[in-house]
């Protein structure tokens, strides 16, 4: 049984990193004497859907092989190859940098969501633990069922910031962490 | 150059292969320009969220670059 509470000074990476117990991180915005709790990721089952697609891409480029020689120079397949070879490692690369710092981190003073959209766009949100009012945890679907995973809401007063982490792994728990925090 | 070698350029097989070494370089280029795109973005992004991992995305992001450096030099070279 993975223990997820942070009643802990150890340090604790679950799922692939995706879960980080008292991590050894600092982020750009914090304060002396603030402590991060936990930093959250997407669950690691959200990575199939780009991993499948690197490898339908090197079979396509597979295949072309076998086509190719027909119409082309070898010089000319032989840069192809190398390019669409450096190619999909890009396209991995991207997607590894998009998953690692889109985080949702967790302090001793306030709860932060960091977003990278599409890598280039960063958004920044956070709300201070005393003007939380609500913590909403969803998880529904076969999938988020079985890997325990799913999204959480955190809601302010009205006009106020939302947080949002999506697809982060046992969201009850850190909906239990987050009240422990707040007194709640 | 004679009239016959300029109609030898544009024909055929030869037209494939300035087509696709024009178009090798153009996408190459691009390549260029999104991987030094990508490696800032990086350094802001290691600096936004500092982590133990940061040599090695910073290193990966560099050996990108270096990459498409070599396949803008190949598709000038190699086609």
């Amino acid at each position: 049984m993975v223990d997820l509470s942070i009643n802990t000074t150890t340090q604790s990476h679950q799922f692939l990193h995706s879960y980080c117990i008292r991590p050894d991180v600092q982020f750009e915005a914090q304060a002396k004497n603030e402590t991060v709790l936990l930093v959250l990721r997407a669950h690691p089952i959200t990575f199939v859907p780009w991993i499948f697609n690197s490898l339908v891409f090197l079979i396509a480029l597979i295949v072309l092989d076998f086509i190719l020689p027909n119409f082309m120079l070898a010089n000319q397949i032989i840069f192809i190859n190398i390019f669409a070879l450096i190619l999909i490692s890009s396209y991995v690369f991207f997607n590894i940098l998009s998953w690692f710092f889109n985080v949702g981190i967790v302090t001793n003073m306030r709860v932060i969501d960091i977003d990278f959209d599409n890598v280039i766009y960063k958004e920044v949100s956070e709300i201070n633990l005393d003007r939380i009012q609500e913590i909403t945890a969803k998880s529904g679907g076969f999938f988020e069922a079985f890997f325990n995973y799913g999204n959480l809401f955190i809601q302010t007063a009205a006009t106020e910031q939302n947080i949002e982490f999506l697809n982060i792994p046992s969201p009850a728990d850190v909906v239990r962490i987050i009240e422990d925090l707040t007194g709640k | 150059m004679d009239i016959n070698q300029i109609i030898d350029i544009f024909s055929g097989h030869n037209t494939i292969n300035i087509f696709f070494k024009l178009f090798a370089i153009i996408f190459s280029l691009i390549f260029l320009v999104y991987t030094i795109a990508l490696q800032r973005q990086v350094r802001i992004m290691n600096v936004t969220l500092q982590t133990k991992a940061r040599v090695f995305f910073e290193s990966i992001s560099w050996l990108q670059v270096i990459l498409a450096v070599f396949i803008v030099l190949l598709s000038f070279i190699l086609i």
